[in-house]
């Protein structure tokens, strides 16, 4: 069983005079050890999914899903004092901008400790326990592969490098022993040797502690090294999910294509200074959401059949949301098995 | 090609102080030296805090240096032996000269556009502080500009929140552009914005750079961005130049420990990506 399992999720944003669909039928699972990337490019609601799971949201916001579960119990329809229970042990989030979520007046050691669930602390004098909370605290930085603790646990934020914080807030995800981590979009504007420090540590805690990651990025040659499957957002729509090596090898969707062709260094055979292969326009804003598939007005494949939204449809394990599928043939891609539906999709 | 930009031996300190006890920290840019020529992208890389946008800001004049020269020459007299030295920063001749010819792109291009006034408002004030044109003459040229850079007419009128990203980054490349530069100098210009736009940017600089000739400097993270548009690469560490090359040669063979570290760890994720396919 999926250790995260969300289905046909649609957020609805009231900007004042309208209502927009932020996310549109989004899916996502993630299983039990497994490292998923979520894809997309700015714009696209990735965070905006991160923040749906989490529970993180504002009024003038509301969701409909078919479900979203964790471990089966369903996310919706427990009661607040539950939910903070399994966000507070059980999912932790790493948030965009170490620098800006942590807090600028409270030393790096002391938010860590206070992160630091109090189970974990035996019964004792004040004393005891303060110094118990520190001990896991220098074991928790080790872990995340900073060695020199006593320079940085004193610090405030603003002393320490971004690479650092990045690792410190990993630290303060991992101090609750979560079994589902949310990286969003941990290696942004890092050069490659802290990229790949960053990327070895997930791997690793995934591979020792089988710590599901739900890594959300746009940077493909990051998701590719650490991943074993991705989601691909597109304007609030999956637009392609499966394994890793299935969608690299075989992109179905046009964006999944264009994506992939953007960074230059996949292409061996790409000369220097050639232009790069791109998809004209920019992604539209949510006032200005096009009908139907919303990738549509720069598709280079789009035909009249796409103002209709597409069903998802799969291939084996490889779920694709499009008309016209690359690389299949246009009668397979009709025959290809619908995915279920599910209630109050058709809305 | 002809050489269009000389940098000698520049040198800046900066000493900043804790507390009234605290430690001095001296933070030293240089020696620097290196040349560039006319059409040429050089990058520089290297890890967070080794001055690489310090670099930047003394190119442009932002920061004076205290030692050393920046010495822009220009076109028809570089092929005699002795160079005009058109602004220099030890002579104190007028520095305007050189900051209309070396203009800067700054990371978050969203940033720096003022959200009150229209882009063409923004443009505008650009040419009345550097140039003598007339209004109508500043009209054609803004127009002109927009049009280069891949904009509209219309854009004149818009303001900041109504463009997306890549457009945001292309009002920049405009007011960069405005006052026919020799060299653009750009601080990490693709950091910002998402893989597609950032291949519609790339694809501009080099349609620009081909049709006007510029020399471009531009600091970056990506690796493979580096590899594919610059010729030659210079990688810094603490305030020095340890290693500079064409691009091609170092990537193949690097000296310095340093950036064989940098293009080891790039290549290693382009290799497992690889291993997928």
């Amino acid at each position: 069983m999926a250790l995260l399992d969300i289905k046909n999720l649609t957020l609805y944003i009231d900007t004042g005079s309208t209502t927009v669909k932020a996310l549109e039928k989004v899916n996502l699972q993630l299983n039990e050890g497994e490292i998923r990337a979520l894809v997309g490019e700015s714009g696209s609601g990735k965070s905006l999914a991160v923040r749906c799971i989490i529970g993180a949201i504002p009024d003038y916001w509301s969701i409909k899903a078919d479900r979203i579960t964790y471990q089966g119990q369903d996310l919706l329809n427990m009661s607040y004092e539950q939910r903070r229970q399994i966000m507070r042990r059980e999912i932790a989030v790493v948030f965009q901008e170490p620098t800006s979520s942590l807090d600028p007046s409270v030393t790096v050691g002391e938010q860590l400790e206070e992160s630091i669930p109090p189970e974990f602390i035996d019964k004792g004098w004040f004393w005891q326990q303060n110094r118990q909370r520190k001990k896991i605290a220098i074991s928790l930085i080790h872990r995340v592969g900073i060695k020199e603790h006593e320079q940085y646990l004193n610090a405030y934020p603003h002393e320490i490098p971004k690479d650092i914080s990045q690792k410190l807030m990993i630290a303060m995800a991992l101090a609750s022993e979560p079994k589902i981590l949310i990286a969003d979009d941990s290696t942004r504007g890092m050069e490659s040797t802290t990229k790949s420090q960053i990327l070895r540590l997930l791997d690793k805690l995934n591979k020792t502690k089988n710590l599901a990651i739900l890594f959300v990025s746009h940077d493909l040659l990051a998701i590719t090294s650490v991943a074993h499957t991705m989601t691909v957002l597109y304007c609030g729509q999956t637009v392609e999910s499966g394994k890793v090596k299935s969608l690299l090898r075989r992109p179905l969707h046009p964006y999944t294509k264009a994506l992939l062709d953007s960074a230059p260094s996949f292409q061996l055979s790409l000369p220097t200074k050639s232009p790069l292969a791109t998809l004209k326009g920019t992604i539209p804003t949510l006032q200005h959401l096009p009908a139907g598939c919303r990738l549509g007005p720069r598709c280079p494949n789009a035909r009249k059949e796409c103002v209709q939204t597409p069903v998802p449809r799969a291939i084996q394990e490889h779920t694709y949301s499009c008309h016209f599928p690359l690389h299949v043939p246009e009668g397979i891609a009709k025959r290809a098995p619908r995915v279920s539906k599910g209630l109050g999709a058709n809305d | 090609m002809t050489k269009i930009l000389e940098v000698r031996n520049i040198e800046y300190r900066h000493s900043s102080k804790r507390g009234l006890f605290g430690k001095q920290k001296t933070f030293t840019l240089g020696p620097i030296s290196f040349d560039m020529y006319s059409g040429e992208t050089v990058a520089v890389i290297g890890n967070n805090g080794a001055g690489k946008s310090l670099l930047a800001k003394t190119l442009v004049g932002a920061v004076q240096v205290d030692k050393g020269e920046i010495v822009l020459l220009s076109e028809q007299d570089s092929n005699t032996d002795k160079p005009t030295e058109v602004a220099s920063d030890t002579l104190q001749t007028p520095r305007r000269k050189r900051v209309q010819d070396i203009r800067m792109i700054l990371q978050h291009s969203a940033d720096s556009l003022n959200p009150a006034i229209s882009i063409g408002s923004i443009l505008t004030q650009t040419l009345k502080l550097n140039t003598d044109l007339t209004e109508t003459a500043r009209r054609e040229k803004i127009e002109e500009t927009l049009l280069k850079v891949g904009l509209l007419h219309e854009h004149y009128y818009y303001y900041r929140h109504m463009l997306s990203d890549g457009q945001q980054q292309r009002v920049a490349m405009a007011r960069a552009l405005i006052l026919d530069p020799k060299i653009i100098v750009a601080d990490e210009p693709f950091a910002a914005l998402d893989p597609s736009v950032r291949s519609q940017t790339v694809n501009l600089i080099l349609k620009l750079q081909k049709e006007l000739g510029l020399g471009f400097v531009f600091i970056s993270h990506n690796i493979g961005i580096v590899r594919h548009i610059s010729d030659r690469v210079l990688v810094m560490d603490k305030g020095q130049i340890i290693e500079q090359g064409i691009t091609a040669e170092v990537f193949v063979d690097p000296q310095q420990p340093l950036t064989q570290k940098l293009i080891k760890a790039h290549f290693d994720l382009v290799e497992k990506h690889f291993a997928h396919v």
